[in-house]
């Protein structure tokens, strides 16, 4: 069979699986949004854990973190772990998210803030940010798959296919069950993702001599790649800093993540939910940097530090089978992300948008109707997004700009976050000001690609979106009522709980 | 009296700081496994166990 024929039959393989899964899921869908869009709040700490982790680890870990390594060494995994330790801030917001979750009913982390600030227009500019820097974000990851399919076939499968595979199975698994398909679907696809990055660690370092020979050739061979910054001036304080900063705050300023917050079943489960990604974070985030390394020993000289995985997974020592397991878990780490990405979209545009705005007076079965008819446009964006980028037309000039402003854009978020649990003071004139200030000041940045002083846009926008959202709530009237009852129910829970 | 949440950010600083400070103007000269690569491994479990400490506290 050709390379194109079992990368095919992978993926039927996988498919298949996967709505198997999907459709057993199905069985427990209950009515109404809550139910579809966050499992009714019932998700058990196993799951969640496997699901946060399969959200949040798109086909950037073993494609651009393996990069990363490979051309500018330790600093990627300075970077990824400071990321993991961000999660350090879910230790202060899940309980939180949770508890005000419950008691209050919110869907989405806009309508959190929609409440809290008793402003719709809260909830609806939040929303229009996840909307805009969201949307590419999938954009790059369905280019990822088709790119990845397309070179491991050696062009057999065509990039447009690659995308079209994925962005259909992100949609059935959104549609299916909601969040309940996605959970497990993504539980199925975090399983496979961490095995086939384990077993193809061990082929690496079984082909380099053992772990032993690796430190030792890596140590004299490429010395200038373990310190930072590394010897070809990659990762100096500036870069890590202006990439680690918004990474830093991914868990609760990327909605598709905060939303997770809202389902764990019990305490019991959110403590698993924690522990269970920790440890799936350290392993994995290891895992990639390692294969960036053995990488830049075993292919050195690539063009592109991208082409690393792909690289690898054709040599010669990696088994037919092993490289087509490796590539599933690639695909089925960014499936889990668009899905998600998708399932949450659909739910802010139908709660903080056409509800919040648009139709304040629907009901719940057609908010409900309106978010599922949501998905698929949103992935017929993102693939028409991604499809442009492949051909270098139209509007591929912004799909980089615009992925990489992602993350710091949605930065932009996170002073009126901290303000919603913290600020008895905010307002919600502050959370606007802030969130259109600071992403402006990013998406300037990032297009004319300045960088004052050397600092990156997330470090500039933070700055200006923090004091623009202090400024404003001191000298506007802030919801105290709403503030003093919401902030004292958490401050009544979280005692008798013995959170921090 | 320091309260617990206090506590729990102020750590959080702390570890900040080291991500920073170390690996840059630390071990900067020291180009092996034991250096930046052991450091940021370190680094991370002691976050990690960190967090098991405070989130394996919470009760129902």
């Amino acid at each position: 069979m050709s390379g194109a024929a079992w990368a095919w039959l992978a993926i039927g393989l996988y498919v298949v699986l996967g709505f198997v899964i999907a459709f057993a899921a199905r069985r427990h869908v209950g009515v109404g949004m809550s139910d579809f869009f966050l499992a009714n709040r019932r998700m058990g700490g196993v799951i969640s854990a496997l699901t946060y982790s399969a959200t949040t680890y798109s086909a950037f870990m073993l494609v651009g973190l393996v990069g990363l390594s490979y051309a500018g060494g330790v600093g990627a995994l300075g970077f990824e772990m400071t990321y993991l330790c961000g999660l350090f801030l879910a230790v202060f917001f899940l309980p939180r998210f949770w508890l005000v979750g419950r008691r209050y009913g919110y869907i989405t982390p806009m309508d959190l803030l929609a409440d809290r600030y008793q402003s719709k227009a809260v909830g609806a500019v939040a929303a229009l940010l996840a909307l805009v820097f969201l949307v590419p974000y999938s954009a790059a990851q369905l280019l990822g798959i088709g790119l990845l399919l397309s070179g491991m076939s050696g062009g057999g499968i065509p990039v447009l296919a690659g995308i079209l595979v994925a962005t259909l199975l992100a949609i059935a698994w959104s549609r299916i069950a909601g969040l309940r398909s996605i959970a497990w679907t993504d539980a199925f696809q975090a399983v496979v993702m961490m095995v086939s990055a384990v077993i193809l660690l061990t082929l690496i370092m079984s082909e380099i001599g053992g772990i032993r020979m690796f430190v030792s050739r890596f140590e004299s061979e490429l010395p200038q790649l373990l310190t930072v910054p590394s010897g070809s001036g990659m990762w100096s304080l500036n870069m890590f800093v202006g990439l680690s900063l918004p990474w830093f705050f991914f868990c609760i300023s990327n909605p598709q993540v905060s939303q997770r917050f809202f389902i764990p079943e019990s305490v019991k489960a959110m403590r698993q939910m924690m522990g269970g990604f920790l440890v799936f974070g350290f392993v994995y985030t290891l895992i990639a940097v390692l294969w960036g390394f053995g990488a830049r020993m075993l292919v050195p000289g690539l063009g592109n530090a991208d082409m690393a995985t792909p690289t690898l997974l054709a040599m010669s020592f990696v088994p037919k089978a092993l490289a087509l397991v490796a590539m599933i878990g690639i695909v089925a780490a960014a499936v889990s992300t668009i899905d998600s990405i998708l399932l949450t979209l659909s739910s802010v545009w139908a709660r903080d948008i056409y509800r919040g705005v648009l139709n304040p007076r629907a009901s719940e079965a057609r908010e409900l109707r309106v978010g599922q008819w949501v998905i698929p446009v949103m992935a017929a964006i993102a693939l028409v997004f991604a499809w442009q980028a492949s051909t270098k037309s139209g509007l591929d000039f912004m799909i980089a700009p615009l992925s990489a402003a992602a993350s710091a854009g949605l930065l932009m978020v996170v002073p009126s976050i901290f303000g919603a649990f913290f600020w008895r003071r905010a307002t919600a004139a502050a959370s606007v000001a802030s969130i259109l200030s600071g992403s402006a000041l990013v998406l300037l940045l990032q297009v004319t690609g300045a960088k004052p002083l050397g600092w990156w846009p997330g470090v500039w926008g933070l700055i200006l979106c923090a004091v623009v959202f202090v400024a404003v709530s001191l000298v506007t009237r802030a919801p105290v009522e709403k503030a003093d009852e919401f902030m004292g129910y958490l401050a009544e829970k979280l005692s008798s709980g013995d959170h921090v | 009296m320091i309260t617990k949440r206090r506590l729990a950010w102020g750590w959080l600083g702390v570890l900040l700081l080291v991500d920073l400070i170390v690996p840059w103007y630390v071990l900067g000269g020291h180009p092996h496994f034991t250096g930046a690569f052991l450091f940021w491994v370190v680094w991370t479990a002691v976050a990690i166990v960190s967090m098991f400490v405070l989130f394996l506290r919470w009760r129902e």
